[in-house]
Order: structure tokens, then sequence, then C-alpha cells
């Protein structure tokens, strides 16, 4: 006996279109892989020039001491950057 | 935590951002090509606004994460970014509540996504990490350029079209008298 051959689509017939949730899905993947792919490179960027920029931006304000305290292996004091 | 979570943290957030910047383009790209018929086809449009409603949706979600991630690193300062990000939360809101705010004023609500945008935009180049460099001002320029595009078909004052002939039993002739 042989197998019935599998089932065709109807020529007429229209494909399913993905859900609202099934799109959300998808694009939220895609983000995610673009948001590693770009952290990577902007580690790769902070290790290749010796992460100075990154370090110091993260530093909070408050948090550079003042000109007297500065010793020579202090941090250079923080530019100013808003969120 | 080490001496390199916080330039991790501040790296997800800067990550996340930038991701975020050029979803929330694409999203308004769907929405100008929605709304403007650029692109027609059978079943077109409803896959437009799939898109448009799915990347809006992951946008607030990068927001939100870029915001977290920030207050994680214990900094985050309320200002263009934070506001832009309330402002297009409440935005997209309003499309899940227009049947009890009537569509006329989700309309004009929705009108104000732009300025969202705007506010973003400015929110990247002028408090970003990266606002200012070479990069990202190319990238920003290749994201909003079809968007200005678009807009300027939009505004752009259209033919009347065409009236369609009315079947002759629509309504029944007045009777004379």
């Amino acid at each position: 006996m042989t197998s019935p051959p599998p089932a065709r689509p109807r020529p007429g017939a229209r494909a399913r279109r993905p859900s609202l949730p099934a799109t959300v899905l998808r694009v939220t993947s895609a983000a995610l892989v673009a948001t590693v792919l770009v952290w990577s490179a902007l580690f790769a960027n902070s290790l290749r020039t010796g992460g100075e920029p990154a370090a110091v931006l993260a530093q909070p304000f408050d948090r550079s001491a003042g000109p007297d305290d500065q010793s020579d292996t202090a941090p250079a004091p923080a530019t100013t950057h808003a969120s | 935590v080490t001496a390199a979570s916080p330039q991790i943290f501040w790296m997800a957030s800067r990550a996340l951002g930038i991701v975020a910047v050029v979803l929330l383009s694409i999203s308004v790209s769907l929405g100008l090509a929605m709304a403007g018929r650029l692109l027609r086809g059978p079943g077109r449009t409803a896959q437009l606004k799939r898109y448009h409603e799915a990347t809006t949706l992951v946008t607030l979600g990068l927001i939100a994460a870029h915001g977290g991630v920030l207050l994680l690193d214990g900094y985050l300062r309320p200002r263009l970014g934070v506001i832009g990000g309330w402002l297009a939360l409440i935005l997209t809101g309003s499309f899940y509540v227009r049947r009890w705010i009537g569509p006329k004023t989700w309309r004009w609500l929705h009108r104000w996504t732009l300025a969202v945008y705007v506010l973003a935009l400015a929110h990247v180049i002028g408090a970003g990490t990266d606002g200012r460099s070479p990069w990202m001002l190319a990238l920003l320029t290749a994201l909003v350029a079809p968007n200005v595009l678009a807009l300027a078909l939009r505004m752009l004052p259209t033919a009347p079209r065409p009236a369609r002939p009315r079947p002759p039993s629509a309504r029944p002739p007045a009777p004379a008298r």
C-alpha cells in the first residue's frame, strides 16, 4: 500500500497572515540581535580606545573630586552630558 | 558589581537607544507609507498596519529598557529623552482607547507623533554619547530623509478623486411635482 500524497494547497487559497503577537515577537528578536551587535561594536571600540571615553562618561557628576583633591592618577573631570 | 559594570550598563543603554531610534524611524516610515498610500496592493495596508503597530510596541519596550539600564547605571536625568518616552507611551496608548476618545481626537493626537520623533532625534543628537559622531549623523540622515520625503508627499495638494458614478438603484428619483 502506498501512503496518500500530501495535501497541496488550493491554487486560489490565500497564505495565512501572521498575527500581531507573532509579528511583535519577530521584530523583538530582530531588535535584540541588533542590540547585541551594536553593544558588541561599542564594547570592542571601547577596548580599542582603552575605554577612556566611556569610563569618563560613566562617572556620575558628583563623584569627581575637586581640584585640590586630584592626584596624578585621578581621572579627568567628567564632561557634562545628559540623558 | 565590578568596576566594569557601569561601562557595561552604559554601553547597553547606548545600544538599546540606537536600536530604538532606528526602529522608531522605521515605525514612522511605515505609518507615513500607510497614511499616504505609498505602497499599494492586496493586503498591503493590513501588512503595513501590523508592522507599524509591532515596531511601535517594540520601540516602546526598547525605550523603557534604555531608561531602565541607565537607572542601573545610577544615572538618569529627566530631560528630552524621558519626556519623549512618556509622550510616546501616551500616544501609542491612545490607539487602544480610540473607541472611547473617538477617531477624530485620536487622529489629532496621532499627528503629535512627529513631534515626539523630533524630540527623540534632538535627544539623540543633543544628549547621546555618540550623537555627534559622523556615523551617527550619517545613520540619522539615512533614517530621517525618507520620512521627510514621505511627509512632503503627504502634505502636497492632491488632485481630487473622480466621483464614483452612482448606481441607478442607489437612490430613487425624486417624484416630479
